[in-house]
């Protein structure tokens, strides 16, 4: 009998783009007509794990591989837009913009005081008419940590237990993203327990154990260090860790929910390299996230923070120009022998590339101590002004100045991304699912008998 | 050639005729012979009918029900000697041999024979000794579920369908999803008791008319009165009242009555049918056919239990009697690569967890032995052959001794130890590629059998063991002793009761669970007892927090006593 190939697909001598559930099982059976399990063990059981393989992907394709729509037709508006806001009340709407202006400007005392505000209403509210939670999900869909900070736990128990709401499975977000930061903590930790003994002669199993914590940061992330530490594992290995990874998977779609500057410190934090040649390819690293949030100081050098997100080949162009020539520059034209050139997204570039105008027109020299401190931070603001008229830069940065330590600049979300996020939240991950369903009968008792003492009423 | 069903109550055997299973009569035309044997007046040995009877007024001169005791070291006595319950397997055994030569008229050496899903593998080697004795070579010992579906899928070939077989037989409880496309038998899932059958709802039954109406029978009728216990319980099955003779009284039993003294025993099945849905991955819904098989699973009390939970009515048009000895013929022709069976093929999974005891780190520099590093996740697909590198802990250490152990069980303590396996030579050597590791490999075949090799990666040096024979269950002493050596251990935040309570709940949750949720959950726990070790309270409380969060929908379900789903 012929070996069988390698990849499931081939096994199944399947299409995976075309096939259907009920291909690959009658594929299984026809193959295993000729490869019994009582009498070829290994052949059934590469057979069957081909099997295995293609009917978990069939069913997680939905789940595991979003993509964000590139263009919208002109025209074409995202679903959830239509309801209108009539119904809401005045103070309702009022609370609202108020909490979107405090999460906007931060301070802790008008966050709580709003958020509190916020809250009175919305709680009575539970379940929400569909225009209330409409409203709340436009503000919030990019901000789970700020929607879980606003309804309490017992809220978001409440919202679980009524439907799959996409506002539950936003406001649940929030506690994935908490455990996966103290998980990444704790890696942090044993990754710094490993290091040492790396430096020695190769020790196998920490090796394994960091591609493992490689693979599990980078899948989703990008390939870039997956790709250089895989190469350098023996075969064993590798077969070790890959099927540890598909439980991770779920870890791993969390990690892509986080924000790039949080990623890659998690990256940096776990995996410090001394000689860091940094490649980013934003096509593949942030297929379905539009926004890129800069934070620096005042006192920022220019370099440091870019040096953090942009290739030094690139890096050195940029510096060995002058700003206005940086400014109509194109990256993708800089020259640059012997090196493949990275695709950035055209936001990307533009984030940049306002950076490094701020920093040449003088607001590098300017920090808390400066005298003129004050006077510096008008002549940014009024600069900034002057910016977003002019026609060149893109009316979507925001820039703000945050008190005393920063200066902030975001690209808004794209409307596309909202209506992907919003569309995602339908579905809610595994174990939320069950607890939905203990809440949902849970709420019916508690509905039977607030109906109950009506009735006494 | 011949399938046999060895069962708690009665046996049963058939074969392959025409392309269609049928089950052989003996000369007294009867398909069911009790599983007993006693020994006559005049010495000589009865089994069957005979010895049924015999017991009903001799209770001492023989045994039934020994297929409890299987893989035990319980001995019986009666008739001058001593038996093991092989040995009485054995009789009943010879004597399916026979009525099955008697109809064919040809010697008959080789039988596929069945057993509970949840026999273990002592049990099961056990059953093969059994066989050996009457003279008959086992093809294949077959899981009476998987044998109940195999023979259902044999009826109606071709049909897509995910069928739950619910076994309550006379000793045992499984419970078996089972996926029937395309000339495919697929087993998905299987769950079970071994000690919860029939038997028990007779004992229950008898216990409760002994208390309701303060009787005690006899010493004279003491032989038969179990016999009219299960005759009133089968009364039950049919009419809603009965009445049972205590004395010289007769007084009325209703079926009520019967369900009120055991629903402690109802109550012990459905855990059991959730945990296999749970492990297929499969709702109620997808169900399309609930078989049941198994005298004691006719009873309304438990066909009416299935159609509350599973919202399904139990199908009833294969013998429940006989559907798992028809099962067996399927699989009998299906070894014989006989052309009645054609292209059906049977997959069958592993029933329990294999897996190795191993040290976690569980903060820098702090490594903790005894934890279950599973290797074979149950109801995976068999044969399989898994394989995990290990590594020595230190430099300097030359030994690595590979425990393997079967159960569900985080810590190995609470899992069943079948065997072990020592490699020496692992000190580490300058020049090495992979100091200190070992790649083990588990490989477990079809008939349940696991073999464990063990290579030494720097050496090529491979050294292997094939387990047949697994240790019961941990005595009672035995897991004394386990908690006797864990007392005298310092006093640590682990041990404060509140956490302890947490790590109980998580391993109770960790056994029940299995997949991707049971290493998320492991995960879980190695977290919040890394922080246990680290003894930092803020980790302790955040850790534990997270793991009670992971869990609390779990235990949520299991005290409304709602299923999952």
């Amino acid at each position: 009998m012929e070996p069988l190939p390698p990849e499931p697909w081939d096994i199944l001598q399947l299409d995976p783009a075309t096939a259907t559930e009920r291909d690959v099982k009658r594929a299984y059976a026809r193959l295993i007509k000729s490869y019994r399990p009582d009498t070829n063990p290994a052949e059934f059981q590469q057979v069957r794990e081909a099997y295995e393989y293609a009917l978990h992907v069939l069913r997680q394709e939905p789940a595991t591989a979003p993509v964000i729509p590139t263009e919208f037709p002109q025209g074409e508006v995202p679903p959830a837009a239509e309801p209108a806001s009539v119904e809401l009340p005045e103070d309702f709407q009022a609370a609202l913009a108020d909490v979107q202006y405090s999460v906007a400007h931060p301070t802790t005392s008008s966050l709580t005081a709003s958020f509190a505000k916020l809250r009175n209403l919305v709680l009575p509210q539970v379940p929400l008419l569909p225009a209330w939670e409409h409203a709340l999900l436009q503000v919030f869909a990019d901000q789970p940590q700020t929607l879980g900070k606003l309804l309490e736990p017992e809220a978001i128990f409440r919202l679980l237990s009524y439907d799959c709401t996409a506002l539950a499975n936003l406001a649940v977000e929030q506690w994935y993203l908490e455990g996966l930061t103290l998980r990444l903590a704790q890696l942090a930790n044993r990754c710094d327990a490993m290091r040492p003994p790396l430096e020695s002669p190769p020790v196998v199993m920490l090796q394994m154990r960091l591609a493992m914590l490689v693979a599990f940061v980078n899948l989703p992330v990008s390939h870039r260090l997956a790709n250089t530490h895989y190469p350098k594992l023996p075969p064993n290995v590798r077969d070790w860790v890959m099927p540890r990874l598909e439980n991770r998977m779920s870890a791993a779609k969390l990690f892509e929910m986080l924000p790039l500057e949080t990623r890659r410190f998690w990256e940096r934090r776990l995996f410090p390299e001394d000689n860091e040649t940094v490649e980013w390819d934003l096509a593949t690293v942030e297929p379905n996230y539009r926004e890129i949030t800069l934070r620096c100081p005042l006192s920022w050098p220019g370099y440091n923070l870019l040096r953090e997100v942009i290739p030094p080949s690139v890096l050195q162009a940029l510096r060995s120009r002058s700003q206005t020539a940086v400014r109509s520059t194109k990256l993708s034209s800089t020259p640059d022998a012997g090196r493949k050139e990275p695709a950035f997204s055209a936001w990307f570039v533009r984030a940049v590339l306002l950076f490094i105008y701020l920093a040449y027109r003088g607001v590098s020299s300017c920090n808390s101590s400066t005298p003129n401190y004050t006077q510096d931070r008008e002549s940014t603001r009024r600069m900034l002004d002057n910016l977003s008229t002019s026609a060149d830069l893109p009316k979507d940065i925001n820039v703000l100045i945050l008190k005393r330590d920063a200066l902030k600049v975001t690209l808004e979300r794209t409307p596309e991304y909202r209506a992907w996020k919003l569309g995602n939240l339908k579905e809610l991950p595994l174990p939320y699912q069950h607890l939905q369903q203990q809440l949902l009968r849970l709420n019916e008792e508690i509905d039977r008998r607030k109906s109950e003492t009506m009735l006494k009423r | 050639m011949i399938g046999i069903d060895l069962g708690t109550t009665n046996s049963l055997v058939a074969i392959m005729r025409d392309g269609a299973p049928v089950v052989l009569e003996n000369e007294q035309g009867e398909t069911l012979t009790p599983s007993a044997i006693a020994i006559a007046e005049d010495g000589g040995i009865l089994v069957g009918r005979a010895a049924k009877d015999r017991l009903v007024t001799a209770p001492d001169s023989g045994k039934a029900f020994f297929k409890r005791d299987m893989g035990t070291d319980v001995r019986y006595s009666f008739g001058k000697r001593r038996w093991s319950p092989v040995e009485c397997s054995a009789q009943i055994l010879k004597e399916m041999k026979r009525i099955a030569e008697l109809r064919l008229g040809t010697p008959v050496d080789r039988a596929v024979i069945t057993v509970p899903a949840y026999f273990h593998d002592l049990q099961r080697a056990a059953t093969a000794e059994a066989a050996k004795l009457a003279g008959l070579k086992v093809d294949r010992l077959l899981n009476e579920p998987t044998a109940a579906a195999l023979a259902h899928g044999f009826k109606k070939p071709g049909d897509d369908s995910t069928l739950l077989v619910f076994d309550l037989g006379g000793g045992t409880f499984d419970v078996t999803l089972l996926e029937v496309f395309d000339g495919v038998v697929e087993v998905k899932a299987s769950a079970g008791e071994s000690r919860l059958g029939g038997e028990d709802y007779t004992d229950q039954l008898s216990q409760w008319i002994m208390k309701e109406y303060h009787y005690q029978p006899s010493t004279a009728e003491s032989g038969r009165w179990r016999a009219k216990i299960e005759q009133l319980k089968r009364r039950l099955s049919a009419e809603q009242k009965a009445v049972i003779e205590l004395g010289d009284v007769q007084v009325p039993v209703t079926r009520e009555d019967f369900q009120a003294a055991t629903t402690d025993l109802t109550a012990r099945l459905w855990p059991v049918v959730r945990r296999c849905l749970r492990d297929a991955g499969v709702t109620p819904k997808h169900l399309n056919a609930v078989l049941i098989v198994g005298g004691a699973s006719r009873m309304p009390i438990i066909t009416e239990g299935i159609l509350d939970v599973l919202q399904l009515a139990p199908q009833t048009n294969l013998d429940p009697d006989r559907v798992i000895a028809l099962g067996a013929a399927v699989q009998q022709a299906l070894c014989d690569g006989s052309e009645d069976v054609g292209d059906l093929v049977l997959t069958d999974v592993c029933p329990h967890t294999l897996g190795v005891s191993v040290s976690k780190q569980l903060a820098p520099g702090h490594h903790e032995p005894g934890y279950f590093e599973p290797m074979i996740d149950r109801n995976t697909t068999v044969p399989v052959s898994r394989s995990k590198p290990f590594n020595t802990l230190h430099p300097q250490q030359d030994e690595i001794k590979i425990q393997v152990f079967q159960g569900e069980s985080r810590m190995v303590t609470e899992n069943q130890l079948i065997g072990e396996i020592n490699i020496k030579g692992l000190r580490h050597q300058p020049g090495q590629r992979y100091p200190g590791v070992v790649d083990t490999r588990f490989t477990y075949d079809m008939n349940g059998l696991l073999e464990v090799e063990v290579t030494n990666l720097n050496t090529g040096l491979k050294t292997n063991k094939v387990f047949q024979q697994r240790p019961g269950s941990l005595s009672e002493s035995e897991i004394k002793t386990a908690l006797e050596r864990l007392a005298p251990l310092k006093q640590h935040p682990r041990d404060a009761p509140e956490h302890r309570a947490r790590s109980e709940r998580a391993n109770r949750l960790f056994a029940e669970l299995s997949g991707p949720l049971r290493s998320q959950l492991s995960e879980f726990i190695d977290h919040f007892e890394g922080a246990l070790s680290m003894q930092d309270p803020n980790l302790i409380q955040a850790t534990a927090e997270d793991l009670d969060r992971f869990m609390s929908p779990f235990f949520r379900s299991e005290e409304e006593d709602h299923p999952p789903f």
